[in-house]
């Protein structure tokens, strides 16, 4: 990896939020944090993000809230960013519900590290 | 052995008399009786040999007493014994009674105290021996032995104490009760090594070889090891080999070396520091550099020294050193001086320890003092200390002290000097500083002078001390005076006045030079003795420059009054300066050049007064003789005057000088010759007319000088000798006579001017080449005023008459040489040498031709450009060269180089090698035949050869070729009688030559050697071969020769072979006529050869043929050769075995005859004919009664000599017999192969069939155990649960054996930790040992690795096999395992076990015996030891199955060794986790389970059934039943059960199909399905595995083995996933609290998370969590408590996801279930729930640290 990409992660349970930063910085990522909407539109307009894992159920704004703002984000840099929805509750929502919304993939929690290395991969080395 | 009574005594006493009765034995002879006994007579220990004494069988019971050995009333033996407490020793007589009729013997007796036991000592002995206790006074060997400073102890032959004496004792700090009788080995700790080493040493010493070795004895706690040496010498001692110890401690010998060592040292610091010291100067100095010295070579750390000023009460620091930080030194001491005083005194040590108690609070720690005094008092302290709080040595203390008193003492006296010399040293630094130097005379002579005096002298000060003035200053001062007088007038007056002088003096230096001084003198008294005191200051500089001035003035002078001189006489004068201008002339020269003095002074002389032409030449001159300041002193030039005329001057000339030496100019004086010229010029005009009749002359004319130079001489001299006018102005007669003839003609020249009259001289000049040119002719001299002024001579050219003589003397010997020379190459170099008489030969050829005219040797070469190491002939192919060119035309050359290269060209040749300036070649004829040329040529000088050079060498040429000629012939000759020779004298061949009258007329050496050496005469010529000195000396015979003879003489040649008896050769003789030219002949010429060699191989040969022969005839197989036809042309006459037929009936036959089948021949011919050489061929042949045999034949192809195929040879073998028993075993081995696959696939089909059953029994019994109470029963269902275990057990053998017999055993490797594994093995039979009473222990050796890789089941097995079996036949003692491993390669190690017994053992036969199956050692009828027999021959297989082998050591009665060694992998990291983990799993106890899973049970066999479920249910299981696959299939989709136990063989349906048809149904709600089966083995269970089971029992089904496996499962979180379903579904167990069974954490989560993170990460995690959650619960609570169950929702999603991330399972399933009630409005549970997870987060809480953690 010539130069680590940065992933922001949106999530408010401080717990998971500590674990997916360790495995992602354990694969040489630089990682950037939101505990909730707010900040993942804040983080979004003042970093440079190579792709985003969105816990849908995240206060202030929920993750589908803040896919699609930034979505809509006039700059297409940001508009553009992979974003991989991370729930609990994948049945809550369908496929088309996140096609919708504009999320590339997503992890259905409890997190497989194995598979959240190898999602976060294929969007930023894409 | 010793003859111990059989009393009753008190044990110790009988003990301690038993020693001492070895003892005594030992010092007695060996027949004598000894016995010793209690003072009360009682015998304790008596030998054998007391019997001796007693021959009745009544006396034995006198044995018993000492009055009874010696016959001794009681009263007597009191006696005695008073006596012996006197005397200590009493000897007497015994006489033999008439009863006993016993010999007399006599008997002594000694009271012996032997460890604080008083013992009566008897011995007993033959009146005529002595005894040997008479003589010892003391017990001197126990005292001597025990008394000993050496540490002495006694071993017996098994290295067990007899006796260690008091240092011994000392030394290993033992007690003796402790080391006596019990072995060496087990008394100090030794370990194994030690054990070993100090084994094979004692063997050694017991073998007879003195053994001298270090050791070491351990010391108790933490000493350090003990080196001492041991000496152990081999002994005798009752009767028995002991072996006698002594030990010296190595520590106190090095001890003792270091104490002298150290001496040493002492010595060698005090030597170095006062040999250092004395280059320092003061006390502080001193004192400093012996601290120093004292810190770098002791090991005190640090030091100070204090100076003691006593009047002040005070010492202060005056240096200090080393180790000095940790508390600083203090200045000043306050120090009471009556102390000081004392140290003084002889209460030093007190005074010196009050001190040292008062410096030591002072300078805080613990000090060395050591005063450093004189006799009168303490000059310094010197204080030293070191780090570690060490004792100092003695010696130490002593060098210090030692140190003390040598410094005190040399400081002392160093200050005496110093006080001594201070006053002294003022003085001497005034003196010395002085600039001028000083020297003090008394009585004339110097006694002293400082330094610049000596600089002065330039010599050293012993040189002037003690001289007077005189001896350095020269005999006379400048001014005239002696300096001896002058020096003493002055002195004398200095010191009669007392007025100080000053005058000027010269004096002269050692080397001589002088220099001049002014000397101020005056008087000194010093002590009442008058002393000269002179200053001198050097003023030679100042005296030079005066010098310097007045030479200068003097010069001067001269010059003038020279040139005023010069202005008087009439000579021509004037100086130059050094640029050739003129600065004086005289008058006299002004006028002779007419130029007024102002015109000419400062004129350059060469310009103004010198002709043109001559101008630069002699400027040049000039300057040259200023360069080299060498003038020619006289010599005659020309000037112009200034009205142009020429005017000749002979001049002297000298330089002028400056006054410094230089020059300044050149003066000269000249004389006016230009008349003399004028009439010398017309004199010669004379001459030259003169000279035309001379020059007409032939004679060469020649005047010369008296100094010889060339006054004239004519043209035919110039001619002849070369000379041009010029030359001979240049030249003397020395430059051109001959050297040779230089003496003679300057002798004759010499008396000829004596006026003798020389008639004729004969001389040879040296033309300008340099040729010499003889001369004969004569000479008168001319005289003048009666001197001899010049002679004439007149010479005739006499050189080609002389040459032609010389010719004629080189022909001559030339001709000679041929016969003179001693062969061809010194010819040439004679003939060069006789050549060089006449001619120049610088480079010289000689080249030849063959006859033909085909090469070109050059023979002789000598030549400048051709190196002459290079000494090998050249040769050349006879082509167009000079030689060639030469030897064709067969005429001479003469040529000049142009002259050659013209030729060469014209004619075509090549002049090889370089082109010479002139040459002289000639052919070298001999008739018209031209052998070759020589060829003599010059590189540099063209006129070294003259044309007529060439008739000469021409002239010779033809004598060199006949020389040459007659020399090749001759040598040619010697060559051919050399080869001849050779050939006659060569090799072992006899030759010899006879004449008719039987004379040997000539024989080689051989051949006289041979007769010589059997006739011992020497064989000469014309012997007669009947000669009776030889006539027996004939080979064979004489007659046999002369028969020989005759038969020669008659004209046929003898041809024969004659064997020599005595030598043992074989000779070829030939005879031949000798044929004449007539065809006549005299003689017969006879030649023998030695043929022994070829004789005897020939002979060989024969023999061999016979061997081949017999061995072809005696052949077993059949040897046969056909020809390419078929045709039989031999065979062996085993033929007749083979077919029946005799060779003869064969022999001529078509080998098609013999062959059953036609193709057969065709198949081996083909073969044969294809590869030359076939082998095994299988035939059939018919024999002649018509019966076929199988015949197997080796054949190959037979060549003749030029490689045609012509035959082919073989050989057949008969191996009917051997094909039938072929046959006959592959048929048994079949038979057997097929036998054994019955037995194996019977065993294992057996086996099945028995398990079912077993299962049932061991199942039942297992269920009984858990619900008896009853003892009783428990006692009967342990027995029969050992019964059904051991059945089971001789089951698994029978079927592991059929297996691996099959070859189907496969090893099913894991990481495996060796020490769980060893810990199994003990507890699984610990319990059977501790029954049998026996130890049983396991050692893992260190360095074996812990966790490996293997199959544990079998390594198990085999371990389990062994240690039941060493169990089994152990009936005492103990079971020992010990496991150790040795290295193989990087990661593999080759484990070794050994399982040791103290059972029975077994015999050798029986070792051999022991892994064969089904063999059990006791077949006795009696068989107490059980089992199959087969646990060791599959322990075997097992062991060669892991790479390994297994084996015994044993002896029966002493134990075994079992042992087994495998290969091993150490275990990767990822195994040994894996390892532990199923380790856990394994220790978890077999409890009920908490979740009641539901369970279905599908199994056809009731017993089983009844088996399964009552385990199950036990377990807390509800279980369902099936009987059948159908059954299943049905239930399990109906249900939602936890797990499926499934059997695999069943009737109708079996379990692998009813699983897959489970699976299909239920798709991903299948629950696991776990195959129950009796086959046991695991590649089994892993077919299942691969056909869609999840997981495995093994039946007998075990409740451990379900709990597992039920376990395994539900950490796999089965369970969370169908919780839902159990909770939903009806049925009693909905009861259950499934959240509370959940594992609180899986750790399979946590220990991924670790691999991740790390344990601290972790930690932080659920540290975390535990606050997040608490947070979230919180917030739960709250919206409960409002019922604002929608709000909850996004609460406990959190909770739950973040809860199953972390694996907190249960708490997350909770959350989960909330989660999903709410969703469905159920609100039934929700306030239930919430609380449970409320009690869940506690739990957690409380515990997941301790978890996390373990």
């Amino acid at each position: 990896m010539a130069e680590s990409k940065t992933i922001l992660i949106a999530e408010d349970s401080s717990v998971i939020l500590n674990l997916t930063k360790k495995i992602l910085e354990l694969q040489k990522y630089k990682i950037l944090t939101a505990k909730n909407g707010g900040e993942v539109i804040k983080q979004v307009e003042n970093n440079k993000i190579d792709a985003i894992l969105m816990d849908l159920n995240i206060p202030v704004k929920s993750g589908m809230d803040c896919t699609r703002e930034i979505r809509a984000h006039e700059n297409k840099e940001i508009a553009s960013i992979p974003i991989i929805a991370v729930t609990g509750n994948a049945n809550n929502y369908s496929m088309e519900d996140f096609k919708e919304a504009g999320i590339n993939d997503y992890l259905p929690k409890p997190l497989d590290f194995d598979a959240l290395v190898i999602t976060v991969k294929k969007y930023t080395e894409a | 052995m010793p003859f111990i009574p059989n009393w009753e005594t008190n044990t110790v006493l009988t003990q301690l008399a038993d020693a001492l009765l070895q003892v005594l034995v030992q010092l007695s002879k060996p027949f004598h009786g000894v016995a010793v006994a209690h003072t009360s007579g009682k015998v304790l220990a008596a030998n054998a040999q007391v019997a001796n004494f007693l021959p009745h069988a009544t006396d034995s019971q006198r044995a018993g007493s000492l009055q009874g050995l010696l016959r001794l009333t009681q009263e007597e033996f009191r006696e005695l014994v008073d006596g012996l407490q006197q005397q200590r020793f009493i000897s007497g007589e015994l006489l033999p009674t008439a009863a006993s009729g016993a010999a007399p013997y006599t008997y002594s007796c000694r009271l012996v105290d032997y460890q604080g036991e008083v013992f009566v000592c008897v011995e007993l002995a033959d009146t005529s021996k002595p005894t040997t206790l008479a003589p010892v006074q003391d017990l001197s060997y126990h005292l001597v032995f025990d008394g000993s400073t050496e540490p002495l102890f006694l071993l017996d032959s098994e290295g067990r104490f007899i006796d260690i004496n008091r240092s011994a004792l000392s030394l290993v700090k033992q007690q003796k009760e402790d080391l006596v009788g019990h072995p060496i080995f087990s008394s100090f700790g030794l370990n194994l090594f030690e054990r070993v080493m100090l084994k094979k040493q004692i063997k050694k010493a017991l073998e007879g070889e003195k053994q001298k070795f270090e050791w070491w004895l351990h010391g108790t706690g933490q000493e350090e090891l003990l080196p001492v040496e041991i000496l152990l010498q081999k002994g005798a001692f009752a009767g028995q080999d002991v072996l006698y110890g002594a030990v010296k401690n190595l520590q106190e010998v090095i001890g003792a070396e270091q104490d002298v060592r150290f001496r040493n040292h002492q010595l060698e610091f005090i030597n170095h520091l006062i040999t250092n010291i004395s280059t320092s100067d003061s006390q502080y100095e001193v004192l400093q550099f012996t601290l120093d010295e004292l810190l770098a070579k002791s090991d005190m750390s640090g030091g100070c020294v204090y100076t003691c000023l006593p009047a002040e009460g005070k010492a202060s620091l005056s240096y200090s050193a080393g180790d000095t930080n940790a508390s600083p030194v203090p200045d000043e001491l306050a120090l009471a001086p009556e102390l000081l005083e004392k140290l003084l005194t002889q209460d030093k040590r007190t005074a010196l320890a009050q001190l040292q108690e008062q410096l030591q609070p002072l300078l805080r720690r613990k000090l060395t003092l050591v005063p450093i005094t004189t006799e009168k008092a303490v000059l310094a302290l010197l204080v030293v200390w070191q780090t570690r709080d060490t004792r100092l040595s003695r010696s130490f203390m002593v060098l210090l002290d030692f140190i003390g008193t040598t410094i005190g003492n040399y400081i002392a006296r160093h200050q005496l000097q110093l006080q001594l010399s201070y006053s002294e040293d003022k003085y001497r630094l005034l003196f010395e500083s002085s600039y001028d130097a000083i020297l003090l005379f008394k009585d004339g002579v110097v006694v002293e002078c400082n330094e610049k005096a000596v600089e002065f002298f330039r010599c050293t000060r012993e040189e002037l001390l003690g001289h007077s003035p005189t001896n350095h200053s020269p005999e006379l001062q400048p001014d005239g005076s002696n300096s001896a007088l002058k020096a003493e007038r002055l002195m004398r007056e200095v010191l009669e006045t007392g007025k100080p002088k000053i005058f000027e003096w010269q004096n002269r230096r050692k080397d001589g030079t002088l220099f001049d001084v002014e000397i101020s003198v005056s008087r000194l008294i010093i002590d009442n003795e008058s002393y000269i005191q002179a200053f001198k200051r050097d003023i030679t500089q100042r005296k030079q420059a005066q010098l310097a001035k007045r030479r200068e003035e003097v010069l001067h002078e001269s010059m003038e009054h020279f040139r005023t001189f010069l202005d008087k006489v009439s000579l021509i004068y004037y100086s130059l300066d050094v640029h050739g201008n003129i600065t004086h002339s005289n008058n006299y020269f002004l006028k002779y050049v007419e130029y007024t003095r102002e015109e000419l002074i400062g004129q350059n002389f060469f310009a103004l007064l010198v002709p043109e032409q001559e101008r630069a030449s002699r400027l040049e001159d000039f300057n040259k003789a200023l360069e080299t300041s060498h003038l020619s002193t006289n010599y005659e030039r020309d000037v112009i005057t200034k009205s142009g005329q020429l005017k000749t001057l002979r001049w002297n000339a000298m330089f002028e000088y400056n006054h410094e030496g230089q020059i300044t100019g050149i003066t000269s004086v000249g004389k006016d010759m230009t008349d003399k010229r004028i009439a010398m010029e017309a004199l010669k005009d004379n001459k030259i007319r003169l000279q035309d009749l001379f020059d007409n002359a032939h004679d060469l004319i020649q005047n010369i000088s008296i100094d010889n130079k060339f006054i004239f001489v004519n043209k035919a001299w110039k001619d002849r000798l070369g000379y041009t006018d010029q030359d001979i102005e240049s030249l003397t007669l020395n430059d051109i006579v001959h050297p040779y003839y230089k003496a003679k003609l300057i002798y004759q020249l010499r008396n000829l001017y004596k006026g003798e009259n020389v008639n004729k001289i004969e001389t040879v000049f040296l033309t300008k080449a340099g040729k010499p040119v003889h001369l004969i002719g004569s000479i008168t001299c001319s005289w003048q005023d009666g001197s001899p002024v010049a002679t004439r001579a007149i010479l005739h050219d006499i050189t080609d008459r002389i040459k032609a003589e010389r010719l004629q003397k080189v022909y001559y010997s030339i001709a000679n040489l041929a016969i003179s020379s001693k062969d061809l190459n010194s010819l040439y170099s004679a003939i060069h040498r006789e050549l060089s008489k006449i001619i120049e030969t610088r480079n010289i050829y000689i080249a030849l031709v063959d006859g033909e005219n085909k090469y070109l040797n050059f023979v002789y070469l000598v030549d400048q450009f051709i190196d002459k190491a290079n000494k090998t002939h050249m040769r050349r192919p006879f082509s167009a060269g000079l030689s060639e060119y030469i030897i064709e035309t067969g005429k001479p050359l003469y040529m000049q180089k142009n002259d050659l290269l013209e030729l060469a060209e014209r004619e075509g040749f090549n002049p090889f090698g370089a082109t010479p300036e002139v040459l002289l070649c000639s052919p070298l004829a001999i008739g018209d035949r031209i052998i070759g040329v020589i060829t003599l040529q010059d590189y540099q000088n063209p006129d070294a050869y003259v044309s007529t050079d060439i008739e000469i060498l021409h002239f010779i040429s033809n004598q060199v070729a006949l020389a040459i000629e007659r020399k090749r012939n001759e040598e040619q000759i010697n060559n051919q009688n050399a080869r001849l020779n050779a050939i006659f004298e060569s090799g072992t061949h006899h030759m010899w030559s006879l004449n008719r009258n039987y004379e040997l007329t000539s024989f080689n050496r051989n051949f006289a050697a041979g007769f010589e050496s059997r006739s011992g005469h020497v064989l000469k010529p014309f012997t007669r071969i009947d000669d009776s000195s030889i006539v027996a000396v004939h080979d064979n015979s004489y007659a046999f020769w002369e028969d020989k003879y005759k038969q020669v003489f008659s004209g046929i040649p003898q041809h024969f072979e004659i064997y020599l008896p005595h030598t043992g050769i074989w000779r070829e003789v030939y005879l031949s006529p000798i044929y004449l030219a007539d065809n006549t002949f005299e003689e017969v010429s006879g030649m023998a050869l030695d043929i022994t060699d070829k004789k005897k191989s020939q002979l060989d040969l024969a023999q061999s043929e016979e061997k081949f022969r017999r061995i072809f005839e005696s052949f077993q197989d059949v040897y046969y050769r056909v020809t390419m036809e078929g045709i039989l042309r031999l065979v062996s006459p085993s033929v007749l075995q083979l077919i029946g037929y005799r060779e003869e009936e064969v022999l001529g036959q078509n080998i098609a005859t013999f062959y059953a089948l036609p193709e057969d021949l065709k198949l081996l011919r083909n073969r044969v004919l294809q590869e030359q050489s076939v082998r095994d061929i299988e035939i059939e042949m018919v024999t002649k009664e018509g019966i076929r045999k199988t015949v197997i034949i080796d054949s190959r192809l037979v060549y003749d000599e030029e490689g045609n195929a012509v035959a082919m040879e073989g050989v057949a073998r008969d191996v009917s017999e051997l094909k039938r028993t072929q046959k006959a075993l592959l048929k048994a081995k079949e038979e057997a192969e097929n036998l054994l696959k019955v037995k194996t696939q019977f065993l294992a089909n057996m086996s099945h069939e028995l398990r079912t059953p077993m299962n049932g029994i061991i199942g039942m019994i297992d269920l009984l155990n858990q619900i008896t109470t009853d003892p009783e029963q428990s006692e009967y269902i342990d027995t029969l649960r050992k019964s059904s275990d051991a059945l089971l057990a001789i089951l698994n053998d029978i079927l592991d054996l059929s297996k691996i017999q099959a070859g189907k055993l496969v090893l099913h490797e894991s990481g495996v930790d060796l020490n769980e594994t060893l810990n199994k093995i003990h507890s699984l039979f610990v319990n059977r040992a501790q029954q049998k009473d026996l130890s049983f222990t396991y050692t893992i050796s260190p360095g074996t690795p812990r966790h490996i890789f293997t199959d544990e089941t079998r390594l198990l097995q085999i371990l389990s096999n062994l240690t039941s079996n060493a169990i089994k036949f152990t009936n005492a003692g103990k079971v020992r395992i010990n496991v150790d491993a040795e290295q193989l390669e990087q990661d593999y190690f080759r484990l070794h076990v050994r399982v040791k017994d103290s059972g029975i053992g077994i015999s050798p036969e029986d070792q051999q015996l022991l892994f064969n199956d089904f063999m059990q050692l006791d077949n006795s009828s009696t068989k107490t030891f059980g089992g199959t027999g087969l646990g060791l021959a599959i322990s075997k297989q097992l062991t060669q199955l892991l790479g390994g082998d297994i084996g015994v050591e044993s002896q029966s009665e002493a134990g075994s060794v079992f042992w087994f060694n495998i290969k091993v992998r150490l275990a990767s990291a990822a195994e040994v986790a894996e390892q532990q983990q199923r380790q856990q799993q394994q220790n978890t106890e077999v409890e009920t389970l908490h979740n009641s899973p539901y369970v279905l049970l599908v199994d056809d066999n009731q017993i089983n059934q009844k088996v399964a479920q009552k385990l199950l249910e036990r377990l807390g299981c509800i279980t369902n039943v099936a009987s059948n696959g159908y059954e299943a299939i049905e239930m399990a989709t109906k249900h939602q059960y936890n797990m499926i136990f499934m059997d695999i063989q069943m009737p109708e349906m079996d379990g692998v199909t009813a699983t897959n048809i489970i699976k299909e149904k239920l798709g991903e709600n299948c629950p696991p399905v776990v195959a129950m089966t009796a086959y046991s083995m695991k590649d089994d269970a892993e077919k299942f595995m691969s056909q869609g089971l999840d997981d495995y029992v093994s039946k007998p089904v075990k409740s451990v083995d379900l709990h597992t496996v039920i376990m395994k499962w539900e950490q796999q979180n089965w369970y969370n996933h169908k919780q839902l379903a159990i909770a939903t579904t009806p049925g009693e167990n909905t009861e259950q609290e499934p959240a509370q069974a959940a594992t609180i954490i899986d750790m399979d989560v946590v220990d991924q998370l670790k691999q991740i993170g790390g344990p601290d990460f972790v930690i932080q995690l659920y540290v975390e969590f535990e606050e997040e959650a608490a947070l979230l619960i919180e917030e739960v609570k709250k919206d409960l408590q409002l019922q604002q169950y929608k709000a909850i929702l996004s609460t406990l999603h959190q909770l739950k996801g973040t809860g199953f991330t972390l694996g907190i399972v249960s708490l997350a399933g909770l959350a989960k279930q909330l989660e999903h009630d709410i969703k469905a409005d159920d609100l039934e549970h929700v306030d239930e729930n919430f609380s449970k997870l409320q009690s869940h987060y506690e739990t957690y809480r409380k515990s997941y640290k301790e978890i996390i953690l373990c």
